[in-house]
């Protein structure tokens, strides 16, 4: 034991950083030269690639199509940082595992079930003042008619609601500039009764989900949701809805969208804050406006050929895509919609010619700058709006579709990156993993005067529609909850269970158990844990950790359930005890060097058992115990050398003055938390060698060195991410 | 620095650069703009702006040149990854680092379609252990098939920990072809290995458990009676890409908590070797005052590396001499018969090991051990000897012979502190270890014993994976470090972080790392890298393929439901009606479906298409039924059609601008019985849900709903009672003034109290539908009654 011992210590004293210098391997002429990369590549490489630890400028997030997935990637890296469950049900996580996601999912929908999967495609962030504010993002489900809120907090999703109306939504959703409503269309004409199979009672419509906002506490969590109560529908003729957009500024209020029937094209345009309050019908608690209540505040501009509508930055014109554009003057069209018929000439600006399979248009911070896909051509255009005088354009190797810009569909849109999304995916070079291909979409650099494809992204996983992108700093996400937090709702969960509490509540009548656990690195409190066949057993755990990134998940082997608990996080998972034996469970998040041992026993007693409730214990033999014995007092050799480590490496981060660099002084805490969860141990091993209990004495002090080892381990994590800051070496 | 070339870059660029030679320093936040306001237009910039503005150094300029992949040149390897909790196996190309594809596992999968049509639950329900419905895995680790040692590129194997199953995928169109489930483990950890041919598929358990399945009380003698520990090897047919229970084998082991294992090759071929961690055989109880179990599973200095001999058991099991008894339809060979044969020695390792990993030769086996600072080479040719001369320190507990370790050791290496897993590289006698304490990979010769250099990996790294790292021929290059935190690492997104692939360049004398990927879905522990010319994949399959039945090596995956062009129909068999169908040219035929309200509908659908674009979602909307349909499958939607109405039947061309258009609707025609039938099955998920926790939405919510009317909601009144109108119940508007608010408790509390009374009769009559006992509490009764009266007065004043 201490021999081993010895060698630990030898190992953490020679912990050693390599600042190195250059290496002595290939030139950059050499990579170039063997991968086949000429100047041109080395520029896009350089642009594209993240040094260690570096930070993308922007974050984007993908309209995923029916994965039902939102995709969270960086620009210009374009590696995707996290995939968020949102209308899918996602194990890792456990959205739709869990309770508490479960019945935010459930409570939702129309029918208390959890839908199989959505479709969403354009996504919306939440503004202020026609800006993003970074703290919510909106999808709307085209395949089971539901919209979705995320919270820009913690990345997770915190409402789900069915519509009460729409058989088939738009799967896009637009917000206006203050966030007072999330817009959301039909798509399909269908009634809106869930029962009525005849024609005359189809259709369309558009929603406005009303918003409501509030600060919660110092903790920065966003809680805000969508309101049914508040919220209302316009209805419209029986039109294919498509791609919408909301006004700013002195558009703001108007909701301007596409709008199909019989072969031709429409530009339909909605004064919506002119019809809040004038609902004149509710149907499933939803307030409806018929379509004679909504007259005088609906129009109808027919544009052949329109396959989006998109506002300017200034509010002041919105651009009909279309092989010939369109420029709507905004004031125009809003001055007429009283007409409920416009004729285009009236409100149009100007059109140009843009080219053939036109599908989108993006804008920048520079004034009057539209940047549009053309499909059919493989290119993607640069035009003056003002002028429709085209300004450059780039050939692609492929037909580009959907366009972003960072902050693009804000009042405050970016310049130097724009993403074409690649719907075909065609690469000679490169190899695929059978018939099932990724979306692609391209990095296109907009900073110079020439449009420069420098990346190929493929999205696995998603059929990929529209992106938006915002500025990396607009977001302010959290690292840990207070403890106990029901995430979800994001208030602190009735199952809070803290330290010292842990406790299992039995109603024998109605065969409910209630397991009020903790989690904490490396154990599961509790760890043996019966019941009987049938009882309907929720375990409630809480996450104790404070540290960053100690996330734990749980799992009870082979009953189907799993919670990911992030640091604070109070989950619960509930199943019927149905099938009596042995049954194992452990933490599934690789969480410290004792991970594995993170486990517990769940014994499930079948109905009228009649063998031995218990069995023997072993018995010590005299030899046993005085090895116990021997085994306690080398034990207690090795924690005074353990503690001597751990103080040098106090003492040195000391020195550094650790507590100037938030990361490591974040560390630097944890590792003395774990130290004082240690007294515990050390009492009881101090008790147990008081009355000679030499196997519990030593256990005891065996899990006293294990909260030494975490606190060494996480001290000398502190230890090397100060180096790296102060760039020294050990 | 005096190595790095700008001379091409000084002629284009005709500037000169300085860069600052600072290596590995992390904490870069990597500069974004140029001059002027954030997001402002850059302008042109040169190589030399670019590479100021964004504060790299040469290393890193010589990190981006060895991974930037662009469209004209081609990624090398790629990497299959274990999921963990996802499932699903992330799989991303080398260098580039770029993520192309989540085989599906045991969750469904929108975006594959997996779980959706009856052809992919059909696979799912294979892995429904003891019938429950799981539809999720923890898989961990992955492996590709081998022939004579090396990769045959034709199937991959995965654990699943949580739910003791192994999955088979062909390489061909990389599809889930097989689940099979352990029926005598609850808990596994130790696969999926393949032996040198793929004769077998290696399955260590993990945490112990009666075989049997049955309950038995805990206790210390019980623990180590009846709880069991095992090694199954699995019989695989490499042409067939299947499993074969019934020529498979388990060994019977101890409770020592199995863990990792690998197959000997070459030298050591016809060998297991399998670690494991709590040979204490110790289980916690903190809540009773046991100490938990991570004190008692590592208070041994040592655990056990278990050496298993396959080829002799295979012969003895194949002869009828072992393995004769049978558990829940396993074979198992017991601990007194691989005694009896000389089948299972034990050999010390250093405590809670995790890798066990035999070299490319076979002769040489190297664990590490996570709370030890040394890697141990054990050396098969002394362990041979050691067996053959029968040259044993003793017996453990259950009898089974243990090596000294001094006769089996080779050498004991300091590698750092926490060693974790081992990866072969080219060079004959290196390897490279992660360490998981100190965060860093090391380098070393483990014939010599000689440590030969570091390389720092971010943080907590657990696994590591080198190319073609396990096999007999690794092929060095590249090494890919699994860390598995990301602190400060990357682009911040809440409290559940990415995972941090880092891959190392191991083609020079140092590790360089060169690049830094944030995995963004699971949390893999485990990676094979394969190289892309070591498997042929597929396009498209012959039309009719029922895809999960298609290996490419037998003909049996024409589905049943294969329609032609023109073949289309509907018919209606019993109370089903099935729709024969196919998608031809981005059209589906036929358009409109109309059936009857309870209904069984299954939409049978060909792909004509035989193009790499013709990949189609059809769906049925709001009816939570879709599919994604590959070129040239059949694949089928059933569903029953549990609500009247009229619904868009739609489909998606994945790999078209045009994006989703109207096939045609559903129509379902009301029937009263189905509709009834509907709210019962509503009622039932309410009752479960009021079990599970009292449902409270968030504070905003709450605050814009009514006293009464969350609790109105929850017991799922609103399924069939509005206000103002008959539904699937009677109108509750101003129901206070008909009713007594004693009547309506009652009725609520228990509907069988008034449900004889006359007018209760009558509207019954109509509605023909009972009220459900929804098992209502008595104080929220109460407020559900205050919520119809104050609802009903603000509908008549609104």
């Amino acid at each position: 034991m201490i021999a081993l011992t010895k060698r630990f210590l030898v190992a953490f004293l020679s912990l050693i950083l390599f600042a190195t210098g250059m290496n002595a391997q290939q030139t950059l002429d050499e990579v170039k030269k063997a991968r086949g990369l000429n100047d041109n590549d080395i520029l896009a490489a350089v642009k594209t690639f993240m040094p260690r630890g570096g930070r993308d400028e922007y974050f984007g997030f993908a309209g995923t199509g029916n994965s039902g997935t939102m995709i969270v990637y960086g620009i210009p890296s374009m590696r995707i940082y996290k995939y968020v469950g949102v209308f899918s049900p996602e194990p890792w996580q456990g959205y739709g595992f869990d309770d508490e996601s479960m019945l935010m999912l459930k409570k939702g929908s129309l029918d208390d079930r959890i839908a199989k999967y959505g479709d969403m495609r354009f996504p919306a962030f939440s503004e202020a003042g026609g800006k993003y504010n970074g703290k919510y993002l909106f999808y709307s489900d085209g395949a089971n008619s539901r919209i979705a809120l995320l919270g820009l907090d913690d990345f997770e999703t915190k409402q789900i609601l069915a519509h009460p109306l729409f058989h088939s939504c738009y799967a896009g959703v637009a917000v206006d500039q203050n966030t007072d409503y999330v817009v959301q269309s039909s798509q399909y004409p269908a009634p809106w009764d869930l029962k009525s199979t005849d024609v005359k009672d189809f259709k369309s419509g558009v929603t406005f989900w009303k918003f409501e906002d509030a600060e919660h506490g110092k903790e920065g969590h966003h809680i805000g949701r969508m309101i049914k109560e508040k919220s209302f529908t316009v209805e419209l003729p029986t039109y294919e809805l498509g791609y919408f957009d909301t006004g700013r500024n002195g558009s703001d209020g108007y909701v301007y969208g596409i709008a199909k029937k019989d072969g031709k094209t429409f530009i339909y345009a909605i004064n919506y804050k002119a019809l809040a309050g004038k609902a004149d019908g509710s149907k499933n608690s939803m307030a409806t406006v018929s379509t004679k209540a909504a007259s005088g505040n609906v129009a109808y501009i027919p544009v052949n050929g329109a396959t989006k509508i998109k506002v300017t930055p200034d509010g002041k014109y919105a651009i009909v895509v279309a092989d010939e554009a369109v420029v709507l003057d905004l004031s125009k069209v809003n001055g007429a919609v009283k007409n409920g018929n416009i004729d285009l000439a009236s409100v149009k600006k100007s059109s140009f010619k843009v080219g053939s399979g036109v599908k989108d248009v993006a804008f920048e911070m520079r004034d009057n700058v539209a940047y549009f896909s053309a499909f059919n051509d493989k290119k993607v255009y640069k035009f003056d709006y003002a002028s429709g005088k085209k300004l450059g354009e780039i050939s692609l190797t492929f037909g580009p579709s959907e366009l972003m810009v960072p902050q693009g569909l804000s009042a405050d849109p970016h310049s130097n990156y724009l993403i074409a999304v690649d719907k075909e995916g065609i690469y000679k070079t490169r190899h695929s993993v059978g018939p099932v291909r990724p979306s692609y979409q391209h990095l296109i650099d907009i900073s110079g005067d020439k449009m420069v494809d420098i990346y190929t992204m493929s999205l696995p996983q998603a059929n990929v529609y529209g992106n938006v992108g915002i500025k990396r700093t607009t977001i302010k996400p959290i690292i840990r909850y207070p403890l106990g937090t029901n995430t979800r709702t994001g208030e602190i969960s009735a199952f809070r269970t803290v330290a010292g509490q842990e406790k299992i509540e039995r109603d024998p009548k109605t065969h409910r158990v209630h397991v009020f656990g903790t989690l904490i690195r490396s154990h599961i409190t509790p760890e043996i844990v019966e019941v009987n066949e049938g009882d309907i057993v929720t375990f409630h755990l809480t996450n104790l950790e404070r540290a960053e990134d100690e996330t734990h998940g749980f799992t009870v082997d082979t009953y189907g359930k799993h919670g990911s608990f992030e640091p604070g996080k109070t989950a619960s998972l509930t199943f019927v005890a149905d099938r009596p034996g042995v049954f194992p469970y452990y933490c599934t998040e690789f969480c410290s060097a004792l991970h594995l041992e993170m486990e517990g026993i769940l014994l499930i007693k079948p109905k009228n058992y009649k063998g031995p409730t218990t069995g023997a214990e072993v018995k010590l033999t005299k030899e046993e115990l005085a090895e116990y014995k021997k085994n306690y007092e080398d034990k207690l050799v090795v924690i005074k050398q353990t503690q001597d480590i751990i103080n040098g490496v106090v003492e040195w981060l000391k020195k550094n003055n650790f507590s100037k660099y938030p990361y490591v002084a974040a560390l630097v805490d944890d590792a003395f938390d774990q130290l004082k969860k240690a007294e515990t141990a050390k009492a009881n091993h101090e008790k147990y060698a008081k009355e000679g209990k030499w196997r519990d004495a030593f256990l005891w002090a065996e899990q006293y060195w294990q909260y030494q080892v975490k606190t060494a381990d996480v001290g000398l994590r502190a230890k090397k991410l100060l180096a790296e800051k102060i760039g020294v070496d050990q | 620095m005096k190595n790095f070339s700008l001379k091409t870059m000084i002629i284009l660029f005709g500037m000169t650069l300085i860069f600052a030679s600072c290596g590995d320093k992390g904490g870069k936040k990597g500069a974004t703009t140029g001059s002027g306001e954030f997001g402002a237009p850059r302008g042109n910039e040169s190589f030399a702006d670019v590479v100021k503005r964004r504060d790299l150094n040469a290393d890193d300029v010589l990190a981006a040149a060895k991974t930037y992949t662009p469209d004209k040149i081609s990624d090398e390897y790629i990497a299959l990854n274990s999921g963990g909790q996802a499932g699903s196996l992330p799989t991303y190309m080398v260098p580039s680092m770029r993520l192309v594809r989540y085989p599906v596992n045991a969750a469904r999968q929108p975006y594959n379609g997996f779980g959706y049509s009856k052809e992919s639950m059909e696979r799912m329900k294979t892995g429904f252990i003891d019938g429950a419905e799981i539809l999720w895995g923890d898989t961990h680790h992955p492996g590709y098939s081998e022939t004579n040692g090396v990769y045959n590129g034709k199937w991959a194997a995965i654990n699943d920990k949580a739910n003791p199953r192994v999955y088979i995928y062909s390489l061909k169109d990389w599809e889930l072809k097989q689940t099979v489930m352990n029926p005598i483990f609850r808990n596994e950890h130790g696969g999926a290995f393949f032996t040198p041919n793929s004769e077998y598929i290696m399955e260590a358990c993990q945490y112990p458990a009666p075989y049997d399945h049955k309950y038995h009380p805990l206790s210390e003698e019980n623990f180590k009676k009846i709880w069991r520990g095992g090694l199954t090897y699995w019989k695989f047919d490499v042409e067939k890409g299947q499993i074969d229970m019934s020529k498979s084998f388990d060994f019977e082991l101890p409770p020592y908590t199995q863990d990792l294992s690998d197959a000997g090759k070459k030298a050591s071929y016809g060998w297991g070797f399998t670690n494991s961690f709590c040979s204490e055989m110790y289980y916690g109880g903190i809540e009773s005052g046991r100490p938990p179990f991570e004190a008692g599973c590592s208070s041994r200095d040592v655990d056990y590396l278990h050496i298993t001999n396959w080829k002799k058991a295979e012969e003895l099991f194949k002869a009828g001499k072992i393995g004769r008894k049978v558990i829940r339809g396993m074979h198992v060979i017991t601990i007194e018969e691989s005694k009896k044969y000389g089948l299972l020695y034990l050999v010390p390792e250093p405590k809670s090991p995790h890798g066990v990993d035999v070299n490319p030769t076979g002769e040489y086996i190297i664990v590490a051990g996570k709370l030890d600072s040394h890697a141990w080479v054990y050396s098969f040719e002394k362990i041979k000897k050691a067996i053959e001369e029968k040259n044993f320190s003793g017996t453990d507990k259950f009898g089974i012979p243990v090596i000294k370790l001094e006769d089996a050791l080779h050498k004991s290496v300091e590698v750092g502190l926490g060693p974790l897993h081992n990866q072969y590289d080219k060079t004959p006698g290196v390897v490279y270890t992660s360490i998981y304490v100190d965060s860093r990979i090391t380098k070393w010769n483990y014939i010599e014993g000689k440590v030969l250099g570091f390389v720092p990996s971010h943080y907590n790294v657990g696994h590591l994976v080198a190319a073609h790292g396990d096999s007999r021929e690794p092929h060095g290059k590249y090494l890919i470090s699994l860390d598995k935190l990301s602190i400060d690492r990357f682009n911040p997104v809440g409290p559940l972080h990415p995972q941090n692939h880092q891959l190392i360049d191991i083609s020079g004398d140092k590790m360089k790392v060169i690049y830094d990927m944030p995995l963004p879905l699971g949390e893999p522990h485990y990676t094979s890298l394969i190289n892309f010319n070591f498997f042929k994949d597929i396009d498209v399959y012959p039309v009719g393929t029922n895809i999960y039945k298609y290996t490419g090596a037998s003909t049996d995956y024409k589905s049943p439901y294969a329609t032609t062009a023109g073949g289309e129909k509907v018919e209606t068999k019993g109370n089903t009606v099935h729709v024969y169908a196919t998608i031809n040219n981005g059209k589906v035929t036929p358009g409109n479906i109309k059936v009857t309200q309870g209904q069984d509908v299954e939409i049978h659908i060909t792909n004509l298409g035989q193009s790499k674009l013709d990949h189609y979602v059809y769906e049925v909307a709001l009816y939570d039924q879709m599919y994604r349909w590959r070129p040239g499958e059949t694949a089928t939607i059933a569903f029953k059609a549990e609500k009247a109405g009229a619904y868009p039947l739609l489909l998606d061309k994945i790999h078209s601008p045009e994006g989703r258009s109207l096939v045609g609707y559903l129509t379902v025609e009301p029937n009263a019985k189905a509709e009834n039938a509907k709210l019962l099955a509503y009622s039932k998920r309410i009752q479960w849900d009021n079990l599970m926790q009292a449902f409270k939405p968030s504070a905003i919510e709450l605050k814009n709903l009514m006293t009464g009317e969350l609790e109105f909601l929850n017991y799922g009144c609103n399924a069939c009672h509005k206000f103002g109108e008959d539904f699937n119940g009677p109108d509750l508007l101003m129901v206070d003034k008909r009713r007594s608010d004693k009547w309506l408790e009652e009725w609520i509390l228990d509907p069988d109290s008034h449900f004889k009374d006359a007018d209760v009769q009558a509207l019954y009559k109509r509605f023909k539908l009972k009220m459900p006992n929804q098992n209502v509490s008595k104080d929220d009764v109460k407020k559900i009654i205050e919520y119809m009266k104050a609802k009903s007065k603000k509908a008549m004043e609104g």
